[in-house]
């Protein structure tokens, strides 16, 4: 095979990039939100309308049902943001989970239309106790 | 062969191209004025809320890009006939340097498609100007880039086959996937003054991976004529 | 060929009735229900899908390495297979998606989107070899592009799994998971049901792929004859001349 001296290094740069990205640590900070903090003190920034993401841990005890729209708040242990969630949450969507809406500021609240929730890919059966497993909380 | 040769066929080869583009004029012709017509139907169809069309714009523009401005890999003026190859073999070319030079005209052409729309869709969907905008510069040149690598090969895979003109565009569209997010990405990081280099890290190997894969595969795909 | 085949079919059949039995034996999942029973179908489908598409890249290098069309059939075969189990691993996604997440589609399930994109990625790879007539042609151009989609993946993957996903780590591919401590992240019973269904599928992939080789052996060796028997014999569109009549005007 020719060129040689260009496939080999650069087959081995490659293989150095896709190692960065698997094992590299770096997936946290890839979808890219604001967190509770952030997007009070950029408020001016994102005037209502203005669509952006938001992302943090779901408020224990803080989630309502109501017709076609879910309540809750959304905090990153300093600020809590009320959000307004228009459509059906994910099963996954529980108290405690991390979660990314999308949508605009309206007023005081947040009201998002898309909700992205981490995903928890722990399978489990009933333990011995019959009680079921419990996730874990927090990041 | 040696290094300064190999780019001086890579250089000729890309001349050659562009000039033979050149009289041919399909890519400012009708390619750009297609993209150009696909920026202003799209608010057609999806309404023109101002804010909604300032959300979209960067998306639609490599949107744009990407659908259309791939059809300049796909230009007439660079697909070759049997008898165009069998000379440029007979011209003892390294075919790929064939395949470097004609990914670098088609990447100027793009660069081209992409400098005559960004102006277009600024007008049109009015975008925020983000903070660190010139990074958009560096990720408009990467996609170029990336996506003649990836047309050129396509191209070449594709060449002489009857439904080239869809076929083609169906083998580069999933492909450059990695093109499309990372660039509107870069976008968004930039809006949320974000960490981008992952990204740019990402468009880089995508580059080199295409290089690699070009460079390497030329020299089968050549076709000996029987 | 047949040989093989009289072997692997019913060790096929066999693994894959003990496959349904212990799916259907194992543990309830104590969150997603009855539905996580989908797993057994969809994760080895993923699974066989990414082992298609491998087998189909290495005989594509075969191809051009050793220019036999003996590795081009493999490739092609494969990845039939491979779009084949791509569409089940949708397919099922889908259906799991439905009750856990509410919807069908899930634009922040990285790996759904990454199969739908792998899908329509070998979707244009059969209809490249479809247009291409000529076999050695279309055995090296469809080597190509076998390569160069295969490697296009894994920075596809990276871009799709960024951009939505808000973390992600395989559960089967993990340390805890392969050593079998106490804490791993799925219960025992369930991931002895789904090695279980691996392996069964893996059988059913590699009895398909052994019949579709043969086959497109078969077919390769008729063309072959059948181009021999048509060869045009020169002189042959040349007619002894009409003299019945012929002179007479």
């Amino acid at each position: 095979m020719s060129h040689r001296w260009f496939i080999i290094p650069s087959v081995a740069i490659i293989l150095v990039a896709i190692g960065f990205f698997a094992w590299g640590n770096l997936n946290k900070n890839l979808v890219y939100y604001l967190t509770p903090t952030e997007a009070v003190e950029k408020r001016a920034d994102f005037p209502d309308g203005e669509r952006f993401k938001l992302g943090g841990l779901v408020v224990d005890g803080s989630i309502q049902e109501d017709g076609q729209v879910v309540r809750f708040q959304i905090s990153d242990g300093q600020t809590t943001i009320d959000v307004v969630h228009e459509g059906t949450p994910p099963q996954l969507f529980k108290d405690g989970a991390g979660a990314v809406v999308e949508g605009a500021w309206q007023g005081d609240h947040f009201e998002s239309d898309v909700l992205i929730v981490r995903h928890d890919e722990q399978y489990r059966g009933v333990d011995e106790e019959g009680q079921p497993y419990e996730p874990p909380t927090g990041s | 062969m040696t290094a300064a040769e190999f780019w001086r066929q890579v250089f000729e080869i890309a001349r050659k191209d562009l000039k033979v583009e050149g009289r041919a004029g399909e890519v400012l012709s009708i390619t750009v004025p297609f993209g150009a017509v696909a920026l202003l139907l799209l608010p057609m169809a999806i309404g023109t809320e101002k804010t909604m069309l300032a959300k979209i714009g960067p998306g639609m523009f490599f949107g744009v890009t990407l659908l259309f401005g791939m059809l300049v890999a796909f230009r007439q003026s660079a697909s070759d006939t049997q008898a165009q190859r069998e000379l440029l073999t007979l011209l003892g070319i390294d075919p790929a340097a064939t395949f470097v030079g004609r990914s670098f005209a088609s990447a100027l052409l793009l660069l081209v498609f992409e400098v005559i729309l960004a102006p277009l869709t600024v007008i049109l969907y009015n975008p925020p100007l983000v903070d660190g905008w010139p990074w958009m510069l560096l990720i408009i040149l990467l996609v170029a880039l990336g996506l003649a690598f990836v047309g050129t090969l396509a191209g070449a895979v594709t060449a002489g086959v009857r439904t080239r003109s869809t076929l083609a565009p169906l083998l580069v569209a999933p492909l450059s996937v990695p093109l499309l997010i990372s660039s509107s990405q870069v976008y968004e990081g930039l809006r949320l003054g974000r960490s981008i280099i992952p990204w740019i890290v990402l468009l880089l190997a995508m580059n080199l991976a295409l290089a690699v894969v070009g460079v390497a595969t030329a020299k089968p795909l050549e076709e000996t004529s029987r | 060929m047949k040989k093989t085949l009289s072997i692997l079919a019913p060790l096929a059949v066999v693994g894959v009735v003990i496959g349904f039995t212990f799916a259907m034996t194992a543990p309830i999942d104590a969150y997603q229900g009855i539905f996580q029973k989908t797993m057994y179908v969809h994760v080895p489908s993923a699974w066989l899908a990414y082992i298609s598409f491998a087998v189909t890249l290495i005989a594509s290098i075969g191809y051009l390495a050793k220019k036999d069309l003996r590795w081009d059939r493999i490739a092609a075969s494969s990845a039939e297979m491979g779009v084949f189990f791509t569409g089940l691993a949708l397919m099922t996604g889908m259906i799991w998606g439905r009750p856990v997440w509410g919807t069908f589609w899930d634009w922040g399930d990285a790996r759904l989107v990454l199969t739908a994109l792998m899908f329509i990625v070998y979707l244009g790879y059969l209809a490249l070899r479809r247009s291409i007539a000529e076999p050695t042609t279309r055995a090296r151009r469809s080597a190509v592009f076998g390569i160069v989609a295969f490697v296009q993946i894994p920075l596809v993957h990276f871009s799709v799994s960024w951009w939505r996903t808000l973390h992600q780590q395989a559960t089967v591919l993990r340390p805890e998971t392969l050593t079998g401590a106490a804490d791993a992240p799925i219960d025992p019973l369930m991931l002895r049901a789904l090695m279980v269904n691996l392996l069964a599928f893996t059988l059913v992939y590699a009895t398909f792929m052994v019949a579709r080789v043969w086959i497109a052996k078969l077919e390769d060796e008729r063309e072959e004859r059948h181009a021999l028997e048509n060869i045009e014999i020169a002189g042959a569109a040349i007619s002894a001349p009409d003299f019945d009549g012929g002179f007479d005007d």
